[in-house]
């Protein structure tokens, strides 16, 4: 055990905790019992596909459903234990810290985990598709160290903004989790991509089935998955940083994106590059949006990011920048280059289904169109700012919850005979200025506010 | 007099809802025991928490031997010994694990953790309950087993917020023990608690906070940096003469000498002489003495007056 703690006293600690003799004996023996239990009433000839459906399951039930949880309580626990500050202060360091947390706390997970994995590559010969069950077996293996690190990002994230002393409970991010992984599973049926069949995708001109492309998807997203907790964990240890990794993870998502929309035999497509831009635009919007609503808003980090700022002391500023905000210039980057790249174009062909479903018709309603969500998405977070920068801001990321479905939803629709709708939505019926004026109009009054609330209380 | 240990200057911390320490300034020199005290509220636990870097002030700078909390906090925090008023320790754990666990993860990969954790087993005396699990400890053996984690990897300086809150008599003496004997070996340590009258047994200097502000901080009267150095007071039964200064001093072991409203106060070195001796010279040298007692601060009555001084420049 001495080399372990000299090593990663991180996973030595978890070892302690999770591997008793009793625990190693009763993983192997529960699932042997169920492999009994599924031979018995299998029938003739089903035996190894009963078997690999149970390796299966058990890797979804003792890996993903019980593991996410182990995961998000790594933190939690320190949290809620008051142990935190005993890790911040030591010297693990933010690498070993991260493996301790991913590998350690789901040590017993992945001791369940190996035991059904075995299995499920045993089996997997017996089946109907061998290959793509075997791709599927190591897809699995990826796609949990991904769930995993999402689980303890997201504790971490929820851990910083609740407030020192209050018990945080793991429900929130746990259900979180089972719901993403809900929703891309959905995402996946919808595309077929669970089904063994030859579709085959071109990925820079190499062409892959889609078991290949899982793989390639959760080994890649997987590794930024373990590199997004690392620099966390070297947030939490106080470590200064620029935004390089986030900037290094806008850039491949770009470069993995690009490969797929590239026509075939082609390296450079400019509509291929218009939609990268588009769909990583999209992309970050949403990141923001998720940030900004999960991160810590309070006044003192704006306090000290202003005091940063104007002191040109970059490195603390970094320190105290909140993601959303560091993605809002990644997302203007993505947003300016594709209506950049749309502009150079004749026409609107390059997202010709898009336009469509927006009554998009002119590359000048296209640059108003973009202009709007602008304005819109500044008049949302500038509402957000000020929620939080009130006196009343214990629930801010609630009510703005409240206020966004109001503002898209029960306005627009309570309004709909008045024809008010740019005021709600980007929307091309009233013409160009009203497309891009008032929701800049908006965003301009709300931030004129929030400058008058931020004059009070800096 | 060298680099102070522990320097802070124009410190300011906010809390959304208020500022919590307002242009705190103050030095610390090395191998002292400072008493940090204050009400509730006062901002000791937010001091503490940005003395170990574990909290970033608004402004101002805090240098701990020399290294900056806020660009350089893992140096600080190798030279940072913490103790929080609400710790936790991993409950499943047995002591020795625990302990283990700490040892390896404070002290540097190159450096054997075993003789630092030996030596913190025996300082805090918890070498009869290694076994136990640390959930199952009392308030008191847990207590110990957090001083034994905030010191294992022998720092420079030790922050200790409220460790005496909630031991019994026993334990609070033992506390006080370990405090004297860290300070010995050259630690310099800043206690935050509520019982004055024990902080006056070990601390050698007085910082008052007051609604975030430094209200005080100086030595505490009657008492030096730790206990090789002793203040008594001493009343003589006759006049005492003009000579009575120098045959004072040529006892052995006195440092210094001073006299108050006709009774002498004697600074003696422990290393050199002890008390019971220092009072057997004093007779044989024909000194009549009447009355000879440890000078006992009244920690309480001066922390009183301190803030009374402080509300009254605050009055308009």
């Amino acid at each position: 055990m001495k080399g372990i703690l000299r090593t990663n006293p991180e996973i030595a600690r978890y070892l302690w905790l999770e591997l008793s003799p009793q625990r190693l004996i009763a993983m192997p023996g529960i699932l042997a019992l169920l492999v009994f239990f599924v031979l018995t009433i299998s029938g003739e000839g089903e035996y190894w596909n009963s078997v690999h459906y149970l390796s299966f399951y058990g890797i979804i039930i003792i890996g993903f459903l019980w593991g996410m949880k182990n995961a998000s309580d790594a933190i939690l626990d320190e949290y809620n234990e008051k142990t935190w500050d005993w890790q911040r202060m030591s010297n693990i360091g933010p690498w070993k810290l991260t493996l301790g947390k991913l590998f350690g706390a789901t040590v017993y997970n992945w001791y369940g985990v190996l035991l059904c994995w075995i299995l499920f590559m045993f089996s997997a010969p017996y089946t109907e598709a061998p290959k793509a069950e075997i791709q599927t077996g190591f897809t699995l293996l990826f796609a949990l160290v991904a769930f995993h690190g999402i689980m303890i990002l997201s504790a971490l994230l929820l851990a910083r903004r609740i407030p020192s002393g209050t018990r945080i409970r793991s429900n929130r991010i746990f259900l979180g989790g089972i719901l993403f992984a809900i929703i891309l599973s959905t995402l996946f049926s919808l595309f077929n991509l669970f089904q063994k069949t030859s579709i085959s995708i071109t990925w820079y001109g190499i062409s892959l089935n889609y078991n290949s492309l899982l793989l390639l998807a959760a080994v890649a997203y997987g590794a930024w998955t373990v590199a997004g907790c690392y620099r966390s964990m070297r947030a939490e240890l106080q470590y200064t940083d620029l935004p390089d990794w986030w900037l290094a993870f806008f850039v491949f998502n770009f470069v993995f994106q690009y490969g797929f929309l590239l026509p075939n035999g082609m390296v450079f497509d400019q509509a291929a590059l218009t939609q990268t831009f588009l769909v990583l635009f999209l992309e970050m919007l949403l990141l923001v949006y998720m940030l900004a609503l999960s991160e810590q808003k309070d006044i003192v980090q704006f306090r000290k990011l202003t005091a940063s700022f104007r002191k040109r002391h970059f490195n603390s500023f970094f320190r105290h920048a909140p993601l959303w905000v560091v993605s809002i210039p990644l997302a203007l980057l993505a947003g300016f280059a594709a209506l950049s790249s749309l502009m150079v174009r004749d026409d609107l062909s390059a997202i010709s289904s898009l336009a469509q479903s927006l009554s998009v018709n002119s590359k000048a309603e296209a640059a108003a169109y973009f202009f709007a969500v602008l304005g819109f998405v500044g008049r949302d977070l500038g509402i957000l700012l000020l929620l939080h920068f009130s006196d009343r801001r214990k629930r801010a990321d609630a009510t703005m919850l409240v206020y966004l479905a109001v503002l898209y939803f029960v306005l627009p629709s309570l309004s709909k005979d008045l024809r008010l709708a740019p005021l709600f939505h980007p929307d091309t019926s009233r013409g160009l200025p009203a497309l891009a004026g008032l929701p800049l109009v908006e965003a301009v009054v709300v931030w004129y506010f929030l400058a008058r609330r931020w004059g009070k209380i800096a | 007099m060298g680099a102070p240990m522990i320097s802070v200057k124009d410190l300011d911390f906010d809390y959304p809802d208020k500022r919590a320490l307002i242009d705190v300034c103050f030095f610390i020199e090395k191998g002292t025991i400072t008493a940090l005290v204050g009400p509730n509220g006062s901002g000791k636990t937010t001091l503490l928490r940005s003395l170990a870097a574990l909290a970033s002030p608004i402004r101002g700078e805090i240098l701990i031997n020399g290294f900056d909390t806020a660009s350089q906090p893992q140096e600080v925090h190798s030279q940072v010994g913490f103790l929080q008023d609400l710790f936790g320790l991993y409950d499943a754990l047995t002591v020795q694990q625990c302990l283990q666990f700490m040892a390896y993860s404070r002290i540097h990969g190159n450096h054997d953790p075993g003789p630092a954790l030996e030596k913190a087993i025996g300082s805090t005396g918890v070498s009869s309950f290694l076994d136990k699990p640390i959930g199952t400890l009392s308030r008191g053996m847990r207590q110990r087993v957090g001083i034994a984690a905030a010191i294992i990897h022998n720092p420079a300086v030790l922050l200790l917020d409220e460790p005496a809150s909630g031991l019994d008599p026993e334990a609070r003496y033992e506390l006080s023990r370990l405090m004297v004997q860290l300070g010995g070996e050259g630690m310099t340590i800043i206690v935050s608690s509520h019982i004055l009258a024990e902080l006056a047994d070990y601390s050698s200097h007085m910082l008052v906070l007051q609604d975030g502000h430094v209200v005080e901080h100086r030595k505490i009267a009657g008492t030096s940096s730790f206990r090789p150095e002793v203040w008594m007071d001493m009343v003589v039964a006759e006049s005492p003469g003009p000579d009575f200064p120098s045959r004072l001093r040529a006892i052995p072991g006195i440092l210094e000498l001073e006299e108050k409203e006709g009774r002498f106060q004697v600074k003696l070195d422990l290393n050199t002489t002890s008390k019971a001796t220092f009072l057997r010279e004093s007779v044989l040298a024909g000194i009549a003495v009447a009355e000879f007692a440890e000078v006992r601060t009244n920690l309480q009555d001066e922390y009183i007056k301190s803030v009374a001084r402080f509300k009254q420049t605050r009055t308009p």
